[in-house]
């Protein structure tokens, strides 16, 4: 096998046992990155020359015999709004405030503590407000499976760059699915941890308060070996959880059997596309036969969950955009301009209603749901991934209703703070991927992580890589 | 219902000193503001009635205490 194709632990293992060097790994994604990015635009920033830096200390620290990180010379890529105080992130504009976008990320200096290189920053959604992966100041981001096909977003580049095997892994953020979206589209796995697992420290806000880092990688073990270096508290994030972070890669060959896959009877399999539905059934199967027990799952009040999810984001967004975007409107889309000014409607309340709120929905329907089953089986994208022209809708009268169909399975879960993890599951009729959808209790994600990686044992979705058409 | 109209929030975008706000985004943003606070409401006739005295920071807190067992 070719060495863009090895995993991230595949390739990590490879480093410190000498097999490999950094350079040589370095040299592989940038060639990479060269022949893809002028189709499917991945990258904001190519970092080549720090990254061949990097990956030349890294070959001297193996040769040396110095202790070395669990990524120690592993070329990553992240969303371009996670700072560093020696640059400033574009965030998805050209024309943000001078001050937005500096700073220093938390989650970056675990990596970077962990012996990973940052080979480049990743294109992403304007601020970080859009499903579709369109991006009027840095280029559309495109589909690596087929280019006239959306990425998805946000975190756009995320599922482009990790698919079309540009680096190891990545990280993205996910406030309504804008992790899971984009790795559910490219055929990748997305993580969007619970929220208080990951630091928020040094990453751009969007709804501090529904936000959180998330996870790119093409194999449930690599998901593993990422959350687990940058989880757990961090004194710079209030809203960091000090529960122990346990070992996530320890335990994710123990199998599902006896294990309660929950499938949802009301709301999340309601206008489910068929082709989408074949890969889903195809999915279950898979899993039974690995042990698994199928059981259905009546989810309580499931219709509100994204609207209550959006009064608190919208709230924050405009809080947050506001000052600037009264001075500078010009310098938003007309998407992001109207979605961030959506909060300044919304009564101050409504929006305290939907935070008090919170937890009594959150406990109402995990006793409901985890008294059941022992995670939710579910679709990301209800839909097969459309095209970019389809979903180039600005900010016409349409602009809701398409937004709603691609969060309609995501955004529940960041108003709950639940863990869900997109997993591939094939191919739709249009030959793009499609995926499942795993839902568990508050810091829930070993488990996760070990259903993802008992049916990529047999299913091995997450192998497919993409090739660069003529 | 509690409908916000696009005359309502071009007021507020005017009170606001949001000037480029027109009709037409005014009613995009009606359409979204209106579908988030109906939501909020149904959410609050769903629940038990009484006042709404939960602290919003304890979010974190009740994550924390239904959190998954060690297996």
């Amino acid at each position: 096998m070719s060495l863009e194709n090895w995993t991230l632990v595949e390739v990590a293992d490879a480093i410190r046992a000498r097999r490999v060097t950094s350079r040589e790994v370095v040299e592989t994604c940038l060639a990479r990155i060269g022949a893809w990015q002028p189709r499917i635009n991945a990258f904001a920033a190519v970092l080549a020359d720090s990254a061949r830096a990097a990956a030349d200390r890294a070959d001297a620290a193996v040769a040396a015999g110095v202790p070395l990180g669990p990524l120690h010379g592993v070329p990553l890529a992240h969303k371009d709004m996670f700072f560093r105080a020696s640059r400033r992130s574009t965030l998805g504009s050209r024309n943000a405030p001078p001050a937005w976008g500096a700073g220093e990320s938390s989650l970056l200096g675990r990596l970077d503590a962990a012996g990973a290189i940052e080979i480049g920053t990743l294109n992403m959604c304007e601020f970080a407000l859009g499903p579709t992966g369109h991006n009027a100041w840095l280029g559309d981001c495109r589909n690596p499976w087929h280019t006239d096909h959306i990425a998805c977003g946000s975190s756009s580049g995320g599922g482009t760059a990790i698919a079309a095997r540009l680096a190891y892994g990545g990280f993205g953020s996910d406030t309504g699915g804008s992790v899971r979206l984009p790795a559910s589209a490219c055929g990748v796995l997305g993580l969007k941890p619970t929220n208080g697992r990951v630091t928020l420290a040094g990453m751009m806000p969007l709804s501090p308060s529904v936000d959180i880092p998330g996870i790119f990688a093409r194999s449930a073990r690599d998901v593993a070996r990422l959350l687990g270096i940058v989880a757990g508290r961090d004194a710079r994030d209030p809203r960091s959880s000090g529960l122990p972070v346990p070992d996530y890669e320890a335990g994710i060959e123990r199998g599902i059997a006896g294990l309660r896959i929950g499938v949802p009877q009301n709301y999340f399999l309601e206008n489910v596309e068929s082709d989408v539905v074949a890969r889903l059934d195809d999915s279950l199967r898979a899993l039974a036969a690995l042990g698994a027990e199928v059981v259905p799952v009546t989810v309580p009040a499931p219709e509100h969950l994204t609207e209550l999810s959006r009064a608190l984001v919208y709230a924050e967004a405009a809080a947050i955009h506001g000052p600037w975007l009264r001075e500078h409107s010009a310098k938003y889309s007309p998407q992001v301009r109207m979605r961030a000014a959506t909060g300044l409607s919304i009564p101050a309340a409504a929006y305290q209603q939907a935070q008090q709120l919170r937890p009594r929905i959150l406990r109402r329907f995990v006793d409901a749901v985890f008294s059941t089953c022992d995670v939710l089986h579910l679709p990301t994208l209800a839909i097969p991934v459309p095209t970019l022209a389809e979903t180039d809708v600005g900010g016409s009268a349409t602009m809701w209703e398409k937004i709603a169909v691609l969060v309609r399975c995501t955004a529940p879960f960041n108003y709950l703070g639940l863990p869900a993890l997109s997993v591939p599951c094939g191919f739709t009729d249009n030959g793009l991927p499609t995926s499942f959808q795993l839902v568990g209790r508050p810091f829930a994600e070993a488990t996760l992580l070990r259903v993802a990686h008992a049916h990529d044992g047999v299913m091995g979705s997450s192998r497919r890589a993409p090739s660069l058409r003529p | 219902m509690n409908r916000i109209d696009s005359k309502a929030v071009l007021a507020l975008a005017r009170a606001q000193g949001h000037a480029w706000v027109d009709e037409a985004a005014a009613q995009r943003i009606a359409a979204g503001a209106t579908a988030a606070v109906a939501a909020v409401e149904a959410s609050l006739r769903q629940g038990e009635a009484g006042l709404l005295i939960e602290d919003s920071a304890g979010f974190l807190a009740t994550l924390e205490q239904l959190a998954e067992p060690t297996r």
